[in-house]
């Protein structure tokens, strides 16, 4: 079975137009990187901006309907504010997040687990697995889309 | 003297029922025949005195005393007295002052009165200071045997008629019997003067007397250890079928009565209407283990789930190594997108669309190779992106314009763009106005040549034929 041909089953009911959307929105994001750009910058800031992009547009695609959606969401824009407060040199606030309450009959591998989903650290062990079902699938469209884009413009 | 059935005795006399005959050699011989005959017994009550009835002293039960047996008798100064104490600390309530001279003197009594406590002056003030006993305050022994013979029954506090309100006992409390080894023990100075005794199970609450043997000598050493309850540790009633409360006094003996309170708390019955099921084995119906097996339930559906979005954990059956193989692919699925964020950060230079002639006039064949070979690959119904046409999914960069151009019906290859006829600054325009001006168009096949007008930087509209050969 090919592997890019393989179709998964869609726990989300929206899937068509979130993954139309979530193109959309790195496409935006893609031109106002560009546009941006108005002096050459080096490739591991690129690099990062594409990032950030490519999360972001995961992340609104998703909207504030998911707990990893909204935790990216804020991630992001800390960072935003902070890149922007860099000159200020404003001390940092470090946000104290609450580590849910692990239970003995978790798995040694959940906080793996919630250390790659973003908000994990404050799931319980159901929710967690439900948030990290979206993730993967938003994770996985947002690679098949940065893929398409990568052969369309490669030369 | 043996003493006939209870029937064969006189109303007189007291109703003592000995389980064995006292030896008339002994020691005891004429303190109890003064009991008898003494006309001071017409003051005990006529009731039957139970086998199992004991000595009640004044301030509480008789408990036993280990005490050492071979220690010498202290001293008893009866200078007032002359001995004729005889049985004062058996009857300290009953026997007045004035009948004292009636009882028969007798010339062992006093080294077997000596050992008793009962003279120690803690139970009868009175007495110590009229006979003058104060001497054996000082070295008063534990416990004492009573000489030769083994009593085993003792006058019960009811049929004796204590007081039991200057006594402060409680009558629902239960007593056990003495064992028959002739020994009589008074229990130490309590704090408030009022002891229980617990009721104990048969067989848990009782300890065995141990047994004990000296090395020199031969003579044994009982140790009966009892419990004491403080007066709050009083005996629950138990709750018997008929609704009835036990008091918790035992009925042994012949016409013993129950002579206990009934304090009237029965204890709160369940509910008639309630039914308690017990549940089988995993079909537990607590709140708890609902909420647990729901929460199981949970699991399983959205391991399932992930099981289903992750490719290769079909075959996986554990948990944990199907969590393994999710924590892989989600870390192998963002080292992708770093790593294609990383070439489009090399490619994303050549997306200033100003050089997109430039893009477009280099060689074709290396670009649209990879172009017409791949699709998106993404399994939606619609297209993979929003101002594609759904004819259009197979390339996702079909951007075409509206103007005309020439068709070569012979050509049968497709193309990698129909047509752009606007300038390369009005793609990056339609770029820069966040994709507005995306014009889309049927795909046109069997195309020749596409021309492109490209404007150049001096402001001069050049008009160039790229003819493509695919």
């Amino acid at each position: 079975m090919n592997r890019k041909n393989y179709t998964h089953p869609n726990p989300n009911p929206n899937y068509t137009s979130n993954n139309s959307m979530q193109s959309l929105h790195f496409i935006q994001a893609l031109a106002r990187i560009n546009r941006a750009a108005s002096k050459p910058t080096t490739p591991s800031c690129r690099t990062k901006q594409i990032r950030h992009a490519a999360y972001s547009s995961m992340a609104y695609t998703s909207g504030s309907r998911r707990k990893w959606s909204r935790a990216l969401l804020i991630r992001l824009r800390q960072r935003q504010r902070l890149r922007a407060r860099r000159l200020l040199t404003v001390r940092r606030r470090v946000r104290i997040v609450t580590p849910a309450m692990s239970l003995p009959e978790e798995p040694a591998r959940a906080e793996t687990l919630r250390r790659l989903v973003p908000g994990g650290r404050s799931m319980e062990y159901c929710n967690l697995l439900e948030e990290a079902a979206d993730y993967v699938q938003c994770l996985r469209t947002q690679v098949q889309l940065m893929q398409s884009l990568v052969d369309a413009f490669s030369s | 003297m043996n003493c006939g059935e209870p029937s064969e005795l006189p109303h007189c006399f007291l109703n003592l029922n000995w389980d064995q005959s006292i030896d008339p050699n002994s020691q005891l011989e004429s303190a109890l025949t003064s009991i008898v005959s003494s006309p001071a017994t017409n003051l005990i009550s006529q009731s039957e005195i139970s086998p199992q009835s004991h000595y009640v002293g004044t301030n509480g039960p008789i408990g036993t005393r280990t005490g050492s047996l071979t220690s010498p008798p202290p001293e008893l100064n009866l200078s007032m007295g002359g001995g004729r104490a005889g049985l004062i600390p058996m009857l300290p309530n009953l026997v007045p002052m004035n009948h004292i001279d009636q009882f028969q003197p007798d010339s062992g009594f006093s080294e077997r009165a000596a050992r008793l406590s009962c003279f120690d002056g803690r139970n009868y003030p009175g007495f110590m200071t009229q006979f003058d006993l104060t001497s054996i305050k000082d070295q008063r022994p534990e416990a004492g045997l009573l000489g030769g013979g083994q009593v085993t029954q003792l006058l019960d506090k009811s049929q004796l008629g204590f007081n039991n309100a200057v006594n402060g006992l409680d009558e629902s409390s239960v007593s056990d019997p003495v064992s028959g080894s002739g020994q009589i023990g008074l229990p130490g100075p309590s704090d408030n003067g009022v002891r229980k005794r617990k009721a104990s199970a048969k067989g848990k609450g009782k300890e065995t007397q141990k047994v004990s043997e000296d090395k020199g000598s031969d003579t044994k050493r009982c140790k009966s250890v009892e419990s004491y309850g403080t007066q709050e540790e009083g005996i629950k009633p138990k709750s018997e079928p008929n609704g009835s409360v036990s008091t918790g006094t035992t009925e042994k003996g012949n016409g013993a009565k129950n002579k206990g309170k009934d304090t009237g708390t029965k204890l709160p019955e369940p509910p008639k209407d309630y039914i308690h099921v017990r549940a089988r084995r995993g079909e537990a119906t607590d709140s708890h283990s609902l909420a647990e097996r729901v929460r199981r339930e949970k699991i399983s559906q959205r391991m399932k789930l992930l099981q289903d979005l992750v490719p290769g954990c079909n075959k996986v059956v554990g948990k944990a190594v199907m969590l393994d193989e999710i924590i892989n692919y989600v870390q192998s699925l963002q080292r992708q997108v770093e790593f294609l964020s990383m070439k489009l950060a090399t490619v994303n230079p050549q997306l200033d669309f100003n050089n997109l002639p430039s893009l477009l006039t280099k060689d074709m064949q290396q670009a649209c190779a990879p172009l017409l070979n791949s699709s998106f690959p993404l399994d939606t119904s619609g297209s993979a992106l929003p101002f594609t046409n759904s004819q259009q999914q197979a390339n996702p960069l079909h951007f075409v314009s509206s103007s005309s151009s020439s068709v070569d019906p012979h050509n049968t290859m497709h193309p990698f763009f129909n047509a752009i006829t606007d300038a390369a600054s009005q793609l990056g325009a339609f770029w820069h106005d966040d994709l507005q001006n995306v014009v889309q168009m049927d795909i046109r096949q069997n195309q020749e040549e596409i021309p492109v007008s490209s404007q150049a930087f001096n402001g001069s509209i050049q008009q160039a034929h790229m003819k493509m050969e695919l």
